[in-house]
């Protein structure tokens, strides 16, 4: 992961005392009662060590105390699972439909820092869909209004909210140092950039897309096959797909975004079953989900 | 009885739907390119074509019992 916050505030016997001395027993629905640190807590212990809330998290999961935010992930992520999110960076690209849902999931389960790429301001048409298009936030900036989100979700992330739309010449510099950009992006050229970018930084693009009442999510990695196999040549593949007739149902761009935040999670954990070499098809006017091979 | 192949049509294609999708009839040598012709599908449209859960080029030709999958391009976001 890009970063190793957890060793130097664990190693510290003073910072070890402090959250240890602030923690609380709590029982758990399972019956077990565990260590945890409430939300409030990590605030104040921050705020005495002088350092992010985050690396306060990381610590405390490291000494087996459980931040209560994350407690209903537990156990289906582990401590040291746990901490593997909270240190690991992620960029969501395109801040509508799919990436607003995208960046909620992600800030809530705790993926520690994200990078919210957007040029774009919310209008009329992005309220049907888009979680942070609200009457009050139109005609404002999709990154500004994410990075208050998450702010308001989890204070101890890390958010870079950047209004710009992804181009040629700051893709590379944008993305570097992400462990997983995720593609929310609504242009089929758009997303080429995008793959371009990511593959010659050697990052996984966790790509989503939709269409009415059917989507799609792959993973592309530097050494496997790419979007073309899904587009066909980019030159010819068009600027959008069959949504310019069918439009975006709300429902179906939740389920996908959260296909697109279950990988991220695959793949930051290095648990097996990812996207590689694969589509997932989801089409709700089936009810069918179907895992695809591209080649 | 006739050789069949099951049809499934994804998005806007839904409306190219044949009347027997489960059971389309096969006939020598078809390949999926001449299925997309014979069912009025644009070709164009049909952006990926899957045999079997896999991607397929769609001059393979088709056998018997097989699923045929046809997508048009999604791009949405």
């Amino acid at each position: 992961m890009a970063s190793m916050i957890s060793s130097s505030l664990s190693r510290d016997p003073a910072a070890v005392e402090t959250i240890r001395s602030a923690a609380r027993t709590t029982k758990l629905p399972d019956g077990n009662s565990v260590p945890t640190l409430d939300v409030e807590t990590v605030e104040r212990v921050a705020g005495m060590l002088g350092r992010p809330a985050r690396e306060i998290e990381v610590a405390a999961l490291s000494l087996d105390i459980l931040p209560l935010r994350y407690s209903r992930n537990y156990r289906s992520l582990s401590f040291s699972e746990q901490i593997r999110l909270l240190e690991s960076t992620v960029a969501v690209v395109g801040l509508g439909g799919l990436g607003g849902a995208v960046l909620e999931t992600l800030g809530r389960i705790g993926v520690g820092a994200m990078k919210l790429i957007d040029g774009d301001r919310f209008d009329d048409s992005n309220l049907n869909r888009q979680l942070l298009a609200t009457t009050a936030s139109l005609g404002n900036p999709k990154a500004g209004v994410a990075e208050k989100r998450l702010q308001a979700v989890n204070p101890s992330l890390q958010v870079e909210a950047v209004e710009a739309f992804i181009t040629a010449q700051n893709a590379e510099a944008l993305l570097s140092g992400c462990d997983i950009v995720v593609d929310c992006l609504d242009a089929i050229p758009t997303r080429f950039l995008l793959e371009g970018a990511s593959k010659r930084l050697g990052i996984p693009m966790v790509s989503g897309a939709v269409a009415g009442l059917t989507g799609h999510v792959t993973t592309v990695f530097a050494d496997g096959p790419s979007l073309r196999a899904i587009y066909g040549d980019p030159e010819t593949a068009g600027d959008k797909g069959v949504e310019t007739e069918l439009g975006n149902l709300p429902f179906t761009v939740s389920v996908v975004a959260n296909l697109q935040c279950a990988e991220v999670v695959r793949l930051l954990l290095s648990r097996p079953g990812n996207l590689r070499n694969a589509l997932l098809l989801v089409d709700l006017e089936s009810g069918t989900c179907e895992r695809m091979r591209l080649g | 009885m006739a050789d069949t192949v099951e049809i499934k049509l994804f998005a806007t294609l839904n409306r190219f739907l044949p009347a027997n999708p489960d059971r389309y009839p096969l006939s020598p040598g078809m390949t999926a390119r001449d299925l997309i012709r014979r069912l009025a599908i644009p070709e164009a449209q049909a952006k990926l074509v899957f045999i079997n859960g896999v991607k397929a080029d769609p001059d393979t030709t088709l056998k018997p019992g097989q699923r045929i999958g046809i997508f048009p391009p999604v791009g949405g976001g």
